[in-house]
């Protein structure tokens, strides 16, 4: 079941891309860190967040907004007399998913002046496709262009 | 206004790659400020960031706003995307069946003098799921 997502904040969503520059603790040999703190009225949890830079998985901080979006969209769109924006099941959602990061990944390979891509799933074998993506289309795990993040407490394994 | 932006955008009376700044007469004066506004203040954001070297992701926003938002870092990101260094991220939420920003994300891929980016700019997202 995907009944809960998290969306990114822009706060500190350079840590996506410069590494991270928070203090990290090593756990198992990946590098974690957990962070969480209440910003006015809205409670910012800090997840964490995985990048495959320099051939070696890193843990990286990002702040999530709590939110369950999908009963947000569903209520929100019902009020507006929309049927549900939402794709059927985790199934198609994932289809969809999977199929565009792979799209991009390609035309990332392919395009002198390439895109950047934060390719941001709690879905394990989402990531896994996409690095099998990158390596298909011989992109080194390094590739300054693509980082891969996780919501952090929503992973789906 | 944003609704606006996004109410127009999905019932055609605006192009999805039209540039936010042509819609002034399609708007009316009154969300017209308030996208002024909106672009003056992200403005002054993102020259801060990109001054600094920071990235900006723009987090998505509901779906009756969300076409809205994508206006905004568009334009943005032609502003802004001009270097090597990333500074505007666009995100697009994977679990919405909205094919009109998956196509929008491909067609700016494949063609970079769209009307929202120059040549020079980069299209950089954030694909959430």
């Amino acid at each position: 079941m995907f009944v809960c997502f998290a969306e990114i904040t822009f706060a500190l969503s350079w840590s996506l891309i410069d590494g991270a520059r928070q203090s990290w603790t090593q756990v198992g040999g990946r590098t974690r860190l957990h962070f969480c703190r209440e910003s006015g009225s809205r409670s910012l949890c800090c997840g964490r967040t995985i990048a495959r830079r320099r051939g070696e998985w890193r843990w990286q901080h990002c702040f999530f907004r709590q939110a369950t979006v999908v009963n947000h969209h569903d209520t929100a769109s019902c009020k507006m007399g929309q049927c549900s924006p939402l794709h059927v099941d985790k199934a198609a959602t994932d289809e969809a998913y999977d199929s565009i990061v792979r799209s991009l990944i390609a035309r990332t390979s392919a395009s002198a002046r390439a895109p950047y891509i934060v390719v941001a799933t709690h879905n394990q074998v989402s990531v896994q496709k996409a690095l099998e993506a990158m390596e298909e289309e011989k992109l080194a795990p390094s590739d300054p262009h693509i980082h891969i993040a996780q919501a952090s407490y929503f992973a789906s394994y | 206004m944003l609704e606006t932006l996004t109410a127009g955008i999905e019932s055609g009376q605006f192009a999805i790659d039209q540039p936010l700044l042509s819609l002034e007469s399609e708007l009316g004066p009154e969300t017209w400020a308030q996208v002024e506004d909106g672009i003056e203040r992200l403005s002054r954001l993102c020259e801060h960031a990109a001054h600094l070297n920071v990235s900006l992701l723009f987090d998505a926003e509901q779906s009756y706003r969300q076409a809205g938002v994508h206006s905004f870092v568009w334009h943005l990101m032609g502003e802004y995307n001009k270097g090597d260094f990333p500074v505007v991220y666009d995100t697009f939420q994977m679990y919405l069946r909205t094919k009109v920003c998956i196509q929008s994300v491909l067609h700016m891929m494949e063609n970079m003098k769209n009307k929202r980016c120059n040549k020079n700019s980069a299209l950089n997202v954030c694909l959430f799921c």
